[in-house]
């Protein structure tokens, strides 16, 4: 605590910032061209330790492309990775593991010996890891059985325990839900939240999957056609995601002259029978004794967020 | 790069195909000999064992068994890690691409060693049942040893060309096909071109042949017959073969993306 205190007077002093958070991985005008497209154009980002930097786009928009390029398996046509704020990827990625993709593995092999040969390539000694990761990602009963007979679901864990031999610093994750059940999307999402809150692991994810995002991740960029059309993190996303109260009344039009005269102009579409309020009114009771004094019958009240999904979808297609 | 080679190890003999195809080299090498057994029976109208023949032999005629089975298996586990995707996890868990293909080329040489072993032991016990152990002199020794080093030195230079293909097609199915396929090509390609050279060109004295390392291996056989500038001029070939071969391999690896 003290110590804290002396690093606040001395950056005040300094004019630094040394509280700031870690920063995990930089990218600076990242471009992929193939051919006469850029696959990637010009691309930003910034993840700080700790960070679950949820990365979405709709597919072919440059998201595994920009992984490829971050852990080395794509050359960049220009810009710049900082990895641990070294430039020099291969040091990096010894921090760093990744799905990239498939769930990459040896199918004639079982979940065990999987996790061995990765044991051996990182040049972990501690043998006890294989039976704790299978433990951890709910694989330690697959047994003898042939990875190449698992359901998707287990080869999804099978591959983020590989991923997760060598105790990883960072986390790249590219669609790690694609085709899972529902119970599949949960294990895996509390799978990973388990990674960052316990082990402090941060996490890289990319998904189309939007609404399963926001259940996790604390910062977001959204890539439309290779660019970055926005980043922003989860306090910025829940003020931007509008809340909406919808009021079902008899007389719609006399129903928004009123709210108007009551509260000024505020954001209002009429839909049918029913009435949405794109704005935060705090004062309820106000709102439903106006409209009782107006004599306008309303059959139903709620107050509802606007859908996650349809927000993305707005960015995606540069309608926000 | 010495965790990519325990790696590389540990993934080759978890593999079937290596197990069974070491099993079809030994059992290769044992028909071999029967069949020479059986040619010297037709050609001469006389059992082997009345010639002489031994175990020596037996070796030397059992040793290139293992050619078909040794190509299945470097074009399988070559581009294995590719078709399964886990060439990723390696390299993006910074493992350097020059100490992947040196890994890769490690174990290749090791399985060739393996199966020339498995071959020859086969060999060595089939001769000595069906002819004789005979005699082991210093020069039969040192004739045995010479052949059998030349042979897999020129054999090298081919698996160098195995694992180029393989880091260059990325899929087994091809990649066998074009190694297997490569000595029925080789055949008619090369007869055309040092044809072309001879006649078209005017370029006198010329042999296609003496520049493949499939001719030495043929060679070293009868490694006692070779002279001094046969045998140099096989060990610089192959020798280029292999550094040829090995260099647009890794060139090509550390520019092609992995997808």
């Amino acid at each position: 605590m003290s110590e804290n205190l002396v690093q606040v007077e001395n950056a005040i002093k300094d004019n630094t910032r040394p509280l700031e958070k870690e920063c995990v991985l930089k990218v600076t005008d990242l471009t992929k061209r193939y051919a006469r497209k850029n696959a990637v154009d010009n691309v930003n980002i910034t993840i700080n330790k700790g960070d679950i930097y949820g990365f979405i786009g709709k597919n072919g928009a440059g998201k595994t492309t920009t992984m490829k390029m971050i852990v080395g398996l794509s050359a960049p046509t220009s810009g710049c990775i900082e990895l641990f704020g070294d430039t020099k990827l291969i040091k990096g990625c010894k921090r760093v593991s990744t799905v990239i993709e498939n769930p990459a593995f040896y199918p004639y092999m079982n979940a065990r010996q999987n996790i061995e040969v990765q044991r051996i390539l990182k040049g972990v000694e501690d043998k006890s890891i294989t039976d704790e990761l299978l433990e951890l990602v709910g694989l330690k009963e697959a047994g003898r059985k042939k990875a190449k007979n698992f359901s998707l679901g287990m080869k999804q864990r099978l591959a983020i325990a590989l991923a997760l031999v060598g105790d990883p610093e960072f986390l790249i994750l590219d669609e790690p839900i694609n085709g899972l059940d529902p119970v599949g999307i949960k294990e895996i999402r509390d799978l990973i939240l388990k990674l960052n809150k316990e082990a402090g692991i941060t996490v890289f994810i990319s998904s189309h999957i939007l609404g399963e995002l926001n259940k996790m991740a604390t910062r977001y960029g959204v890539i439309n056609e290779g660019k970055l059309v926005a980043e922003f993190d989860a306090d910025e996303l829940s003020k931007m995601v509008k809340p909406c109260i919808k009021i079902m009344v008899n007389d719609p039009e006399k129903a928004v002259a009123v709210i108007k005269e009551k509260f000024g102009e505020l954001d209002i579409k009429v839909n049918d029978n029913t009435v949405c309020i794109y704005e935060n009114i705090d004062n309820f009771v106000e709102l439903k004794s106006a409209l009782v004094d107006a004599e306008i019958i309303v059959s139903s009240f709620t107050k509802e967020q606007e859908d996650y999904e349809s927000y993305f979808l707005a960015l995606m297609e540069g309608e926000v | 790069m010495g965790k990519l080679i325990k790696a590389d190890f540990y993934k080759i003999l978890h593999t079937k195909y290596f197990y069974i195809c070491a099993a079809l080299s030994a059992l290769m090498a044992v028909l071999s000999v029967y069949a020479y057994n059986i040619t010297v029976l037709e050609s001469y109208g006389i059992y082997a064992s009345f010639l002489n023949l031994n175990s020596s032999k037996a070796i030397l005629e059992g040793l290139p068994a293992f050619g078909t089975f040794l190509t299945i298996v470097i074009s399988l586990f070559i581009p294995s890690d590719f078709s399964y995707g886990t060439i990723k996890n390696t390299i993006a868990s910074g493992a350097n691409r020059i100490s992947i293909y040196f890994s890769k080329m490690t174990v290749s040489l090791t399985m060739l060693v393996i199966y020339a072993v498995i071959c020859c032991a086969a060999s060595f016990t089939t001769g000595s049942i069906i002819w004789e152990v005979g005699e082991y002199t210093r020069e039969i020794y040192i004739d045995l040893l010479q052949s059998i080093s030349f042979y897999l030195f020129a054999y090298l230079a081919l698996v160098s060309f195995y694992i180029m293909v393989g880091f260059l097609v990325r899929r087994s199915g091809i990649t066998i096909a074009i190694n297997i396929g490569i000595p029925l090509v080789e055949l008619v390609l090369f007869k055309f071109i040092n044809y072309a050279l001879v006649t078209w060109l005017k370029i006198e004295d010329f042999t296609f042949n003496d520049y493949l390392p499939s001719t030495y291996v043929s060679k070293a056989l009868n490694f006692s017959t070779l002279t001094s500038q046969e045998i140099n001029t096989g060990l610089i070939v192959c020798g280029a073969w292999i550094l040829v071969t090995t260099i647009i391999g890794i060139i090509t690896f550390k520019c092609r993306d992995i997808k």
